[in-house]
C-alpha cells in the first residue's frame, strides 16, 4: 500500500512545529515531530523557521522533503496535503461596533476571542456618542480590524448605518499600510449596503447575522468571515506567509481555532458524553476551549502581572515563597519568554503560577460567556470529559503527577472526569488538517495519541478535615479486591494496573457528592489504564489552604507527594 | 527556541528605522546626516474631524437635502465657508469651523476633515541615512557603543551620562535640587518607590537602571522622562560588561532610546554613544549562535546578571535541579566559577 503523507505546522509566537503524518494499513499515524525557533519578528521571513523545522523532520524521518532551494516538495510520494496553522503576531488591534454592551457587544466580544485579537475600542451605538465623537475614536484606535454586528434582521438599523458611514470615512481616509480588515455580522438587511458603502472590496467580509433573532446567537456564521479577515491582516504582517500558503496550497487558521475544531471533534466523537474541555497554558497566553452538543466556548487570556498576580502565586506554591520573589520571577519570564525553570524554587514558581493563570483565564471566560459552569470560588461546576491538558506550562513538566495537580487545582473540577495531555502539542497541528483530511485527526485520537494522564474523583463534602468521606473497593480482575478510605483534605491516588481497565466502586459518606447525582450516591466505575492512575481528591470546594506559608507549602508538598510526584 | 542576542559592544554599527505607520513623506535622503530629534518621515492628516446632521441641523426636509447643500465631497473648505443652508426669513447656516475638505455627505450628514497635524517620525540619535523606505522612513545608521537593556518605558532623550552612588537618591531626599537636570543618570538598583521619587524630583533627562522590584513597574511606566532596566527585576548588580561600557559613557553626550522591550520586533531599549568613525556599511552580518569562546549574560536564580565565557556546548540534554530535562550551555564566569545551565537560560552577548 502506498503511504500517504500529510504535513502540518503550527507558527507560534516562540517555536515553529511541524509534524509529519503516514497512512498505514491500520490508519494514519504521528510520524515523527520537529520543533525550531519561529522566524517572524520584524524583517523577518517566516519560511526561515518553517525551513527548520522540515529539516528536523527530514533527519527524524529519513525522508527527503525538501528540494534544493529548500522548498517542500509536493508529490504523491513525499507529502500531499499540508495544514497550517498560526499563532505569531502581534494581537489583532480590534474594534467592535454593536448596538447595545449587554446584547450585540458581547456577542461580538466571544466572536472574536480565538482569533488573537486585543479589543481596543468598543463603540455602544446606545450611548449618547455623537456622530463626531465616535468617528474620532474609531480614528484614534488605529485598529486592524473592526467587526460589527447588531439588530436582528429587519429591524432598527439607523444606528448601525451612521456607524457604517463612520467605518468608511476611517478606511478609506487613513493611509494605513496595513488595510484594516471589516467584518459585518449584523442586520441582513443591511448586508449589501454595508459592503457597497464601505467600498473596502476584499478587505470586507459580509457574513450572515450572528444574533439574526433576539434570542438566539449564531457565532458559527461569523466565523468564515473572522477567518478571511485574520488571513488577510497576517499575509500583510508576517513575510512569508502568502507564499507559504500559495506554494502548501492551503490557507492559514488561528492556532487555538484550529485546536477548537479537535475539541469539538471529540465531542462529537462521543454524542452521549459530558463534553469536552482543552485547556492551554503557554508563556504568553491560556487558552480555555469547551465544546458540548451545539455549545461552544473558546477563550485566550492574557494574565496581567501584578502585586495581586504574586500573592496568588505564592499562596499555590510548593516552597515557601513569598509574593515579592514569585513577582521578580513573572517579570523576568515576560521579559524572556523561552527561560525554563532550573531550580527548584523557580519550578515551584512556574507552576503555581500556571494555577493562578488557569484561574484567570477561566474567569475571563466565565465574563465572556456567562453560562460557563465556572464558579471562581467553587471551580469547574460543568462536567466535562476529557479535559485535555497543553502548551508549554503544562506539557513541560518533570512529572505527569505534577501536570494533573495543576490542573486540578486550576480547573477544581467536581465529580468525575479525565486529564488527557497532549504530549506533542498536536491540536492546533491536528485541527489544521481537519477539513482536508477528516479521518486524520479521528484515527490519531483513536490510536491514542493524546496520553491519558489520569482519572479524578472528585469528593466534596461539608465535612471536618480528616473525617472520612468515601471508601473504594478496588477490583483489579483479581479475587481481592483492596479497599481505600479516603478523608476530608485528601488527595490520593490508586494506581492503575496495567493493560486495561479496572473498576473501582465508590462509597460515599451520606454527605459527600461524587458527581452521581447526590450526595451519598455511589456506585460502579470503570476507569481505563493511566499515567498517574485514578486519583481522589477529598479537599472539597473551594479549596481551602492553610493560612500559614510553611504549612501551605507543605500541603501542597503532601498532594504531590500522594500522587507520586 | 532561539538564543536572545545582548548588545554591549564598543564599535558597533547601529542600524535603526524609523518608519510612520501610514504612508507619508520621506524627508530625508540616502547619505544625510541627521540629528537626534530631526524629522526623518512625515505625513499631515487632518487635526479633527466633525459630522453636521444637516436634516436636524438645519430643520429640513430630508427630501429637499440637495438643494441645501453647498459643496462637494473632496471639496476644500476655508474657515467660514458655508457649506450647507437653509435660507429663508431665518436663515439657517453650517459654516465650516476650520479650514479643511469634505470628506462625506452621507444620509443627510456631512462629515468634515478640519486642519492640519503632522504626524513625524524623528530619529532619536545623530547618525547618517543608508536607506530609504518608500513612503515610510528610513534606515539611519551609526558607528558607535552600544548597550542595551531588558526594559524600557517607550521615551527617549539624550544627556551627559552620570552615574550614581546607591545611597544617593536617598541622601537628597530631604532637599530635592534640580542637580541632574539634562543629564542620564544611572543607578544600581530602585528598590522603594520613595527612592524613585527622590530621582524624578532630581530632574534627570533620563534613568539607566541597574534593576528593580517589581512594584515599582507602574511609577517606571508613568515617568515623565525615558527609563531603561539593564538586568532585570530584582536585587541584582550590574554585569561586568556593562559596567565597563557605562564607564566609558560617562560624561559624554548619550542617547537614551527606553523602547518598550519587544521580542516579535526584535528590539530591546538601549543606551549610545556615537563615535567619530564613519558608518561602514557591512554587506553581511554575522550570524550570532552560542559557541565556545562567545560570551553570555545569564538568566535566573542565583546567576540572573552575570556574565561569562562559554566553554562547552554538550549535544546531550540533562536533568537539572528543577527536574527538567534541557541542553546545557557550560560557562566560566568572571569569577572562574564552571556553571552548567539550560540553553534557553542565556543571553548572547553581541561585542
Amino acid at each position: 500500500m502506498e503511504k500517504r503523507r500529510t504535513l502540518s505546522v503550527d507558527i507560534g509566537s516562540q517555536n515553529t512545529r511541524a509534524w509529519l503524518f503516514e497512512q498505514r494499513e491500520e490508519g494514519f499515524a504521528l510520524v515523527c515531530s520537529a520543533t525550531a525557533e519561529t522566524t517572524a519578528a520584524a524583517g523577518q521571513d517566516l519560511r526561515g523557521g518553517v525551513t527548520r523545522a522540515l529539516e528536523g523532520l527530514q533527519e527524524k524521518s529519513g525522508l527527503r522533503l525538501l528540494d534544493l532551494r529548500q522548498r517542500l516538495i509536493r508529490d504523491e510520494e513525499t507529502v500531499g496535503a499540508c495544514g497550517l496553522s498560526l499563532s505569531a503576531g502581534k494581537p489583532i488591534r480590534t474594534v467592535l461596533v454593536g448596538v447595545s454592551d449587554s446584547y450585540s457587544l458581547a456577542a461580538l466580544r466571544r466572536l472574536v476571542s480565538l482569533f488573537y485579537t486585543e479589543v481596543v475600542l468598543e463603540i455602544d451605538l446606545q450611548d449618547d456618542l455623537n456622530a463626531t465623537a465616535q468617528l474620532e475614536k474609531l480614528i484614534a484606535a488605529n485598529a486592524d480590524l473592526f467587526v460589527c454586528a447588531g439588530g436582528v434582521n429587519q429591524g432598527a438599523f439607523r444606528p448601525v448605518r451612521a456607524a457604517l458611514d463612520n467605518l468608511r470615512i476611517v478606511y478609506q481616509s487613513l493611509p494605513r499600510l496595513i488595510r484594516p480588515q471589516i467584518v459585518y455580522a449584523g442586520n441582513e438587511a443591511l448586508a449589501d449596503y454595508a459592503r457597497e458603502e464601505l467600498e473596502a472590496g476584499e478587505d470586507f467580509h459580509g457574513a450572515l447575522n450572528i444574533q439574526a433573532r433576539a434570542d438566539a446567537e449564531l457565532l458559527t456564521a461569523a466565523w468564515p468571515a473572522m477567518l478571511g479577515a485574520f488571513r488577510r491582516l497576517r499575509r500583510q504582517q508576517l513575510t512569508g506567509l502568502t507564499e507559504l500558503e500559495q506554494d502548501w496550497e492551503c490557507e492559514a487558521l488561528p492556532s487555538a481555532f484550529a485546536a477548537s475544531r479537535i475539541v469539538r471533534l471529540i465531542d462529537r466523537m462521543n454524542p452521549e458524553g459530558k463534553g469536552a474541555m482543552a485547556l492551554d497554558v503557554g508563556c504568553s497566553s491560556t487558552i480555555v476551549i469547551a465544546s458540548r452538543g451545539d455549545e461552544f466556548i473558546g477563550a485566550i487570556s492574557h494574565p496581567p502581572i501584578s502585586e495581586q498576580v504574586g500573592k496568588e502565586t505564592s499562596r499555590y506554591s510548593t516552597l515557601p515563597i513569598d509574593a515579592q520573589t514569585a513577582a521578580v520571577y513573572m517579570f523576568n519570564k515576560k521579559l524572556h519568554p523561552a527561560f525554563l525553570p532550573a531550580t527548584l524554587e523557580d519550578l515551584a514558581i512556574e507552576q503555581a503560577w500556571t494555577r493562578v493563570r488557569l484561574h484567570f483565564a477561566l474567569r475571563r471566560t466565565k465574563e465572556l460567556f456567562p453560562w460557563f459552569g465556572y464558579d471562581p470560588e467553587l471551580g469547574l461546576l460543568d462536567p466535562y470529559e476529557p479535559v485535555l491538558l497543553s502548551g508549554e506550562s503544562l506539557v513541560r513538566v518533570p512529572a505527569p503527577q505534577q501536570t494533573l495537580l495543576m490542573a486540578l487545582d486550576g480547573l477544581q473540577p467536581h465529580g468525575i472526569t479525565t486529564f488527557a495531555m497532549d504530549n506533542d502539542q498536536l491540536l492546533a497541528g491536528l485541527g489544521s488538517l481537519a477539513e482536508k483530511e477528516p479521518l486524520l485527526p479521528v484515527q490519531l485520537i483513536d490510536s491514542g495519541v493524546f496520553s491519558n494522564l489520569g482519572t479524578v474523583i472528585c469528593a466534596d463534602a461539608p465535612e471536618r478535615a480528616a473525617r472520612r468521606v468515601l471508601t473504594l473497593e478496588i477490583d483489579r480482575g483479581e479475587s481481592a479486591r483492596e479497599t481505600l478510605d479516603v478523608r476530608r483534605g485528601e488527595v490520593k491516588r490508586v494506581e492503575s494496573t496495567p493493560p486495561g481497565s479496572m473498576r473501582i466502586y465508590l462509597s460515599p459518606s451520606d454527605l459527600t457528592d461524587v458527581g452521581m447525582g447526590l450526595p451519598g450516591l455511589g456506585g460502579w466505575v470503570t476507569v481505563p489504564g493511566s499515567v498517574v492512575g485514578t486519583v481522589i481528591d477529598a479537599r472539597g470546594r473551594p479549596l481551602e489552604l492553610p493560612e500559614e506559608i510553611n504549612k501551605r507549602s507543605e500541603a501542597f508538598y503532601n498532594w504531590l507527594w500522594e500522587l507520586g510526584g | 527556541m532561539g538564543t536572545e542576542i545582548l548588545a554591549i559592544a564598543c564599535d558597533q554599527q547601529i542600524l535603526r528605522s524609523y518608519t510612520l505607520p501610514f504612508a507619508g513623506s520621506v524627508l530625508v535622503r540616502i547619505g544625510q546626516e541627521v540629528e537626534a530629534g530631526e524629522p526623518v518621515a512625515e505625513i499631515k492628516m487632518p487635526e479633527r474631524y466633525q459630522v453636521f446632521d444637516v436634516i436636524n441641523g438645519l430643520k429640513i426636509n430630508p427630501k429637499n437635502i440637495d438643494r441645501h447643500i453647498e459643496r462637494l465631497v473632496g471639496e476644500p473648505i476655508k474657515a467660514g465657508d458655508v457649506v450647507a443652508q437653509k435660507s429663508g426669513l431665518i436663515s439657517r447656516i453650517f459654516r465650516a469651523p476650520q479650514d479643511g475638505m469634505v470628506v462625506a455627505i452621507r444620509d443627510g450628514r456631512i462629515t468634515l476633515a478640519l486642519g492640519e497635524k503632522k504626524l513625524q517620525v524623528l530619529a532619536t540619535f545623530p547618525g547618517t541615512v543608508v536607506e530609504i523606505i518608500p513612503d515610510r522612513g528610513a534606515v539611519v545608521a551609526v558607528q558607535g557603543l552600544l548597550l542595551q537593556g531588558v526594559w524600557g518605558n517607550g521615551l527617549n532623550s539624550s544627556g551627559e551620562l552620570v552615574s550614581l552612588d546607591a545611597a544617593e537618591p536617598a541622601a537628597v531626599k530631604k532637599q530635592p535640587a534640580a542637580d541632574l537636570q539634562g543629564k542620564i543618570a544611572v543607578v544600581e538598583h530602585a528598590a522603594t518607590k520613595a527612592a524613585f521619587a527622590a530621582l524624578l524630583a532630581r530632574k534627570p533627562a533620563g534613568l539607566v537602571l541597574g534593576s528593580v522590584m517589581p512594584e515599582l513597574l507602574p511609577a517606571l511606566e508613568q515617568a515623565p522622562l525615558p527609563v531603561m532596566v539593564l538586568v532585570g527585576a530584582g536585587e541584582y548588580e550590574i554585569d561586568p560588561l556593562s559596567k565597563t561600557m557605562l564607564r566609558q559613557m560617562e560624561g559624554q553626550t548619550v542617547y537614551l532610546n527606553a523602547n518598550e522591550a519587544d521580542t516579535s520586533e526584535l528590539s530591546r531599549p538601549d543606551l549610545i554613544l556615537p563615535g567619530k568613525a564613519q558608518v561602514s556599511p557591512g554587506l553581511f552580518r554575522e550570524e550570532l549562535r552560542l559557541e565556545p569562546g562567545k560570551r553570555v549574560r545569564l538568566l535566573g536564580k542565583p546567576y540572573t546578571g552575570s556574565t561569562g565565557e562559554i566553554i562547552e556546548l554538550p549535544e546531550e540534554s540533562e536533568k537539572f535541579a528543577s527536574g527538567l530535562v534541557m541542553r546545557p550551555v557550560v560557562v566560566r564566569r568572571e569569577d572562574d566559577l564552571v556553571i552548567r545551565i539550560p540553553r534557553e537560560n542565556v543571553e548572547l552577548i553581541l561585542e
